[in-house]
């Protein structure tokens, strides 16, 4: 017997290109097999599992009953606009797959006072400085996408929320205060059901050598994929292996990061790259049951999960991540993990390893399988969200007219932090407790937003305050804007 | 425009003459039985929204929503009237009491259950006032009646017995409520049922022309500059000819009001345009924000009809989906599907 007669999921949906419309479908389609669901989406032409019911998101009202159970599946791109307001009126579950959502938040209908107030509740300190800007000049830094996260009235209106891991939930703590820890559940992503497709049918299939190594990194290419380390090191791996071949299979969006630019400076890896552009999903799952190895990078993280990352797993592959935020709560077998100091040099003689012993790549394979069809299983991530759901009946929800007011929280609020990776070397050693006052900078604010301030700092540095402080109001030659950080703080 | 050129291709017109259905014939009998009754000029609205009724019968009667609960009510405000020219205002003593100009005002209520919310709120307002109550189980309203005391309720009931939307009458309004009595021609037979209640029947109505409507055969169609619509493009016109865009967002949506008594299909109407290929496997119907499966007739340009066999009459709001689209290079509107009229077979 459920507490609740149905589920409502409030989320994209394929065909949307949306990795989450994905994974909501897997998700809804094992959740519907024990409660009557229906799907609210804006797209009439959404696809559902068999059994659900297609529901106008205008029109959500007519869909939540009493006995309903809402679920949010909240990421940080336009496809959720629908989502967020339907989240405040009718508190249920929130998946939150992104902790920074002001990318969304610029796709609601707010007003210039309420994307003020919702700047300030993000973050205080940074907004007496930088949401004036923001909002009436609609002059946008890319560090304001990393440091206003602009989750706090949605995590505060839910009974539950749902994130991927420990990594993204303490980050949610931090920003929003303890008071909503035990509000928040960590489900890790589930692996997708293996592809069907054999490897060598695969590269068959794609025109791949069977004899080749073959190196996949999946997705959209953006900055924080870091293929600037990747082709760095493909360069140095390709000057002295034969028979590789990387292929991109996502699309490459010049505006967003140029990666064909990039890559043409390097004549090697320029003749080992393919582009396969935008794929179908069974070109998807036969590109990474090709791939010898998967590259998975990021840096820095924002708490995201990977749902490459899982189809990777499941599908066997040998995967390389980054050797921080999520990918650290990983089991040291299953995933091989690069520090993102000297990155480069990690992942030459990563790859050069692979590459020269098949069978590393075939162990890490096994246990990436073995990993995916145990413990990040479909069934068990079923498990877990149904006790999520069925404690969530009772839970109180908090609404943003309850939430503590930034002047009367009782702890500091730690808007920025050290993400525990990074150890800046020559920083001065400090005693315990003793106060922190200085300024960073100028740093030009591409750098402050892909290698985020926190990483700068030790982790040992309890960031009280920061400002920005304008060194130069103008771009530089790249388009960026210097800036200095005064930050304000203690040694802990 | 193309559309518009091509717009005799729709077989829109013809037929046999409307053999009009008995409640949409005696609410059109009614509301000029009344007109008749005040010709010193009265004017309609129907504040029933969305289950206004008054539309069948007048197309370009002003409709008027009630408070509801936040998300309905947000809903409801997206809303325009006369192809989307027009809002969709909320019922309070304003727009009231400019809505009537000095004129006796005749409203639209709903169901009975809504008069007995609204009509004390009413009774403060300054304009001579007579209501409509949406046709129902006549059980209701005399359960209301104790709610009414300061209304005189008239029933109007065809010669074969089908019911008509209930009259109210604030006592002492000056809107003299035996003129609707009084002033009708046809003999009619008057009597008490209770304090309050009036029952009169009505013989021989007079037959009135529902203007707005496509009288084919057996189809009750509105055309597109007097639809209830969302976020379309504002419906254009041309001659006797009107039709609204769907775009540039994939979904419009429709409010249709009461359904009509006996209404089999829902229909909607397109007209042919040259922009895209492939609308009927490109077209999504939802009644009430729930998908449903629709059937479809189209000629190779695009015209034609969809509709939905209905087996139930209880929705108010119909969406039309299209995923096709094309940005026009010379006023930049997204254009999708073009909708000429939308209605019933009955």
């Amino acid at each position: 017997m459920h507490s609740y007669r149905s589920l409502c999921h409030f989320s994209p949906m394929p065909p949307a290109r949306n990795g989450i419309a994905d994974y909501a479908f897997q998700v809804i389609r094992k959740l519907s097999h024990r409660y009557p669901s229906t799907v609210v989406c804006d797209d009439a032409f959404a696809m559902v599992p068999n059994g659900v019911t297609l529901g106008d998101s205008v029109q959500a009202f007519r869909f939540v009953q009493p006995d309903t159970c809402c679920i949010y599946q909240i990421g940080n791109n336009w496809d959720h606009s629908f989502v967020i307001p339907a989240a405040h009126s009718f508190p249920g579950i929130v998946v939150l797959h992104d902790i920074n959502l002001l990318y969304l938040h610029e796709s609601l209908e707010f007003s210039d006072d309420q994307m003020l107030q919702q700047l300030t509740q993000s973050n205080p300190h940074l907004a007496s400085v930088r949401a004036a800007s923001i909002v009436k000049a609609g002059h946008k830094l890319r560090s304001d996408y990393a440091l206003f996260h602009m989750s706090e009235s949605v995590v505060r209106a839910a009974r539950a929320v749902v994130v991927h891991s420990s990594f993204a939930k303490s980050i949610i703590q931090r920003h929003i205060g303890a008071d909503v820890a035990d509000r928040i559940h960590v489900i890790p992503h589930f692996a997708y059901t293996p592809p069907s497709e054999t490897r060598a049918a695969a590269r068959r299939r794609l025109g791949l050598e069977p004899g080749w190594h073959v190196i996949v990194t999946c997705g959209f290419a953006t900055p924080v994929k870091r293929y600037d380390w990747l082709v760095a090191a493909l360069d140095r791996v390709a000057a002295s292996r034969r028979n590789l071949v990387w292929v991109q299979a996502g699309p490459v969006r010049p505006h967003e990061f140029d990666l064909e630019a990039l890559v043409a400076r390097y004549p090697r890896v320029r003749s080992i790259v393919r582009y396969a552009g935008y794929l179908s999903e069974a070109d998807l799952e036969g590109y990474i049951a090709s791939a010898d190895i998967v590259i998975n990078l990021r840096f820095p993280s924002v708490g995201e999960s990977s749902g490459i990352l899982a189809r990777a797993l499941s599908a066997g592959a040998c995967c390389v991540v980054t050797d921080i935020a999520s990918y650290r709560e990983f089991p040291d077998d299953v995933l091989i993990k690069i520090p993102p100091t000297d990155a480069v040099g990690h992942l030459v003689s990563a790859l050069s390893a692979l590459i020269d012993s098949p069978d590393i790549v075939r162990g890490f394979g096994s246990n990436a399988k073995r990993y995916a069809l145990g413990e990040l299983s479909l069934e068990a991530y079923d498990k877990r969200f149904e006790t999520v759901i069925e404690a969530s009946k009772h839970a109180h929800h908090r609404s943003e007219v309850d939430a503590p007011t930034p002047e009367t929280r009782t702890s500091p609020p730690m808007r920025l932090y050290a993400p525990d990776t990074v150890q800046a070397p020559g920083f001065p050693a400090l005693e315990f407790g003793s106060e922190v006052h200085f300024a960073v900078g100028p740093l030009s604010d591409q750098l402050i937003t892909f290698d985020t301030l926190g990483s700068l700092l030790p982790p040992t540095i309890r960031v009280d305050r920061a400002a920005f402080v304008a060194a130069d109001e103008g771009y530089d030659a790249d388009g960026d804007v210097a800036v200095s950080v005064e930050i304000r703080g203690a040694h802990r | 425009m193309k559309a518009v050129r091509l717009l005799s291709k729709l077989k829109i017109v013809g037929g046999q003459r409307l053999q009009r259905p008995s409640w949409q014939a005696c609410l059109a009998g009614v509301i000029d039985h009344i007109r008749n009754s005040y010709p010193e000029g009265i004017v309609f609205a129907d504040c029933a929204f969305p289950r206004h009724f008054l539309f069948h019968a007048l197309a370009d009667v002003q409709l008027l929503r009630l408070p509801e609960n936040d998300p309905v009510d947000a809903f409801h405000a997206r809303f325009n009237m006369g192809g989307g020219t027009r809002p969709v205002v909320e019922c309070s003593a304003d727009p009231l009491t400019r809505l009537a100009d000095g004129k006796p005002l005749c409203l639209a209520v709903g169901k009975a259950e809504e008069a007995v919310r609204l009509l004390p709120k009413l009774e403060r307002l300054d304009i001579r006032l007579l209501t409509m109550v949406e046709p129902g189980a006549f059980a209701h309203i005399v359960k209301a009646l104790p709610a009414l005391a300061n209304w005189s309720v008239i029933r109007f009931v065809l010669s074969d017995g089908t019911p008509t939307p209930f009259v109210c009458l604030r006592t002492g309004s000056g809107m003299g409520s035996d003129r609707l009595f009084d002033i009708a021609k046809q003999p009619m037979a008057v009597q008490r049922l209770r304090a309050g209640l009036r029952f009169a029947t009505v013989e021989n109505l007079p037959k009135v022309s529902i203007a707005a409507q496509s009288r084919t055969s057996r189809n009750l169609l509105s055309q597109a500059q007097h639809l209830v619509t969302d976020n379309a493009y504002a419906a254009e016109q041309h001659g006797p000819w009107s039709w609204l865009w769907i775009g540039p967002d994939q979904t419009t949506r429709f409010a249709t009001g009461r359904i009509p008594q006996g209404a089999k299909r829902l229909i909607v109407q397109f007209l042919p345009n040259d922009l895209h290929s492939g609308l009927p496997e490109n077209l999504r119907l939802q009644l009430d924000g729930r998908h449903v499966q629709h059937q479809g007739e189209f000629s190779p340009d695009g015209s034609g009809r969809a509709w939905v066999e209905l087996d139930k009459e209880d929705f108010t709001v119909v969406s039309v989906a299209c995923r096709l689209s094309r940005r026009m290079e010379d006023n930049g509107r997204v254009l999708r599907a073009c909708v000429s009229h939308m209605g019933f077979a009955l």
